[in-house]
């Protein structure tokens, strides 16, 4: 935990809100042709990668509960599908090499389906009714995938303590050349 | 690990209290609403061009499918129109038929023609039906506009008709106003020639020739033709007279095979125009013997 500068966990929570208000303000209405896109999730990988720690749970969780007062239905099964995502990631996540292009690929798609099974199980538990086609759950994975493998990668890197100290250690070519 | 136990816990009980009361959901969309409402607003002035593009083109193609499947339907339904147009005009026909023979003692069998053979002299068709359906040799065969022939050969399922138009056909006839008598035989498709009517009857152009019923075959009164030309030789005993058949032996689709003993008695109403009384049993008697060509086709028309 003392490895984890404060910094970040402010800027934790500055993304957090953000992608929740991008993913109800942009994506769902004004991109509604498109399936279900979930900002969550990459941002939950993102902190499971770099912080595999009780405050990680806990944003994650954040996050979760944040999408699911956006959709405004029941808040809850994002949330704890948050959390469940957050569990694998950060299981995973010291077995694996993160850094591969091929694995975040593999660990994209793994999340993603686990996301939208887990957010569908806690929502059936309560409400029956809200059943859920194989298309569009295949749909929404692989929009999410997708989502993933472009987003994740950057705000890994936004999120990592060394890359922003290596920054702060280490001043960037244009800055030395200015 | 216990954390995200908690957590997990935590949205379990969120959930079952959000699903069982939604007034706390909408409270907290509520504030949440407050928060991305005019960054909503304001994403959607920017984006929304892009996005009328999108649902625009999704609309595009949804018209395209829908236009792809109405072409469709109204292909089938121009097909069933047509055939529904065919069906009204062979039900129009049969009630010819049917009015043309009312009044005949002889069983009226309706049969479609399904073949024909015009070569050089010889005139016949083929009709999709025979011994099966009771048609017999030597029957008359009619329309509502007057005689088509007789029947002189009948398989089980097939029966050759004799038109009025063969040069061996000969049919005992009567001119209907003067009541002179004579035989009508076969010219070529389009012409009857009126033979032995003695050459002091008086024969106009116009006159209608009727069958007399003499020959056994046609019972009496079915027209045979109109008169269209005389010609009279002084010291000759028989005068030539043209006739022209009523029937047009090229178009022929359905027909009535008259199969019986024929009785001299008129009157009959073939080629009189339709008759008051109808009878429907008589009509649906013809409409269930009628044979359909797909179920006693002969290896279809041979015209």
């Amino acid at each position: 935990m003392n490895s984890y500068p404060m910094r970040m966990y402010v800027v934790i929570l500055v993304i957090v809100p953000m992608m929740a208000i991008i993913q109800a303000a942009i994506l769902q209405p004004i991109f509604s042709f498109l399936p279900n896109i979930n900002m969550v999730l990459p941002l939950v990988i993102a902190i499971a990668t770099v912080s595999p720690t009780p405050f990680g749970a806990c944003a994650a969780f954040f996050a979760g509960f944040l999408a699911d007062v956006a959709v405004g239905l029941v808040l809850g099964p994002q949330a704890g599908a948050a959390v469940v995502v957050w569990v694998l990631i950060a299981l995973l996540s010291n077995r694996v090499f993160i850094e591969s292009k091929l694995t975040l690929i593999f660990l994209a798609l793994f999340t993603a389906t686990a996301f939208s099974l887990a957010r569908l199980a806690f929502t059936l538990q309560f409400v029956p009714a809200a059943t859920q086609s194989f298309g569009s759950i295949v749909g929404e994975a692989s929009a999410t995938a997708i989502t993933t493998i472009l987003i994740a990668p950057t705000l890994r890197r936004l999120l990592s303590p060394r890359l922003l100290e290596s920054e702060r250690d280490f001043p960037s070519r244009r800055r030395s050349s200015l | 690990m216990g954390v995200s136990l908690i957590l997990i816990t935590l949205a379990l009980v969120l959930t079952g209290y959000s699903a069982r009361s939604p007034l706390s959901v909408s409270r907290a969309t509520r504030v949440f609403d407050w928060t991305y409402g005019p960054l909503r607003a304001t994403f959607s002035a920017a984006f929304g061009g892009i996005a009328s593009v999108f649902t625009d083109y999704r609309e595009l193609v949804s018209i395209r499918s829908e236009y792809g499947e109405l072409q469709s339907r109204t292909r089938v339904l121009e097909d069933e129109r047509e055939h529904a147009t065919e069906l009204v005009q062979e039900n129009e026909r049969l009630r010819k038929l049917l009015n043309a023979t009312e009044g005949q003692k002889l069983k009226r069998i309706a049969v479609r023609v399904n073949g024909y053979r015009h070569s050089g002299w010889f005139h016949t068709i083929s009709l999709a039906g025979g011994a099966a359906v009771g048609i017999a040799p030597n029957s008359a065969v009619v329309t509502h506009d007057g005689v088509v022939g007789q029947v002189i050969s009948v398989g089980d399922a097939f029966s050759r008709v004799l038109l009025l138009t063969d040069h061996t056909s000969s049919i005992d006839a009567l001119v209907q106003s003067s009541r002179a008598r004579g035989v009508v035989e076969g010219v070529s498709e389009k012409l009857l020639n009126l033979r032995f009517a003695s050459a002091t009857d008086a024969i106009q152009v116009g006159d209608r020739i009727i069958t007399s019923g003499f020959d056994g075959i046609f019972p009496p009164g079915l027209l045979i033709g109109r008169v269209s030309a005389t010609d009279s030789e002084t010291g000759v005993l028989f005068q030539s007279v043209s006739v022209l058949p009523a029937v047009n032996v090229n178009a022929l689709e359905e027909v009535i095979v008259l199969v019986g003993p024929t009785e001299v008695n008129p009157p009959t109403n073939i080629g009189a125009g339709p008759v008051e009384k109808k009878s429907s049993e008589a009509l649906k008697d013809i409409k269930s013997s009628a044979v359909k060509p797909a179920d006693n086709a002969i290896g279809g028309a041979t015209r």
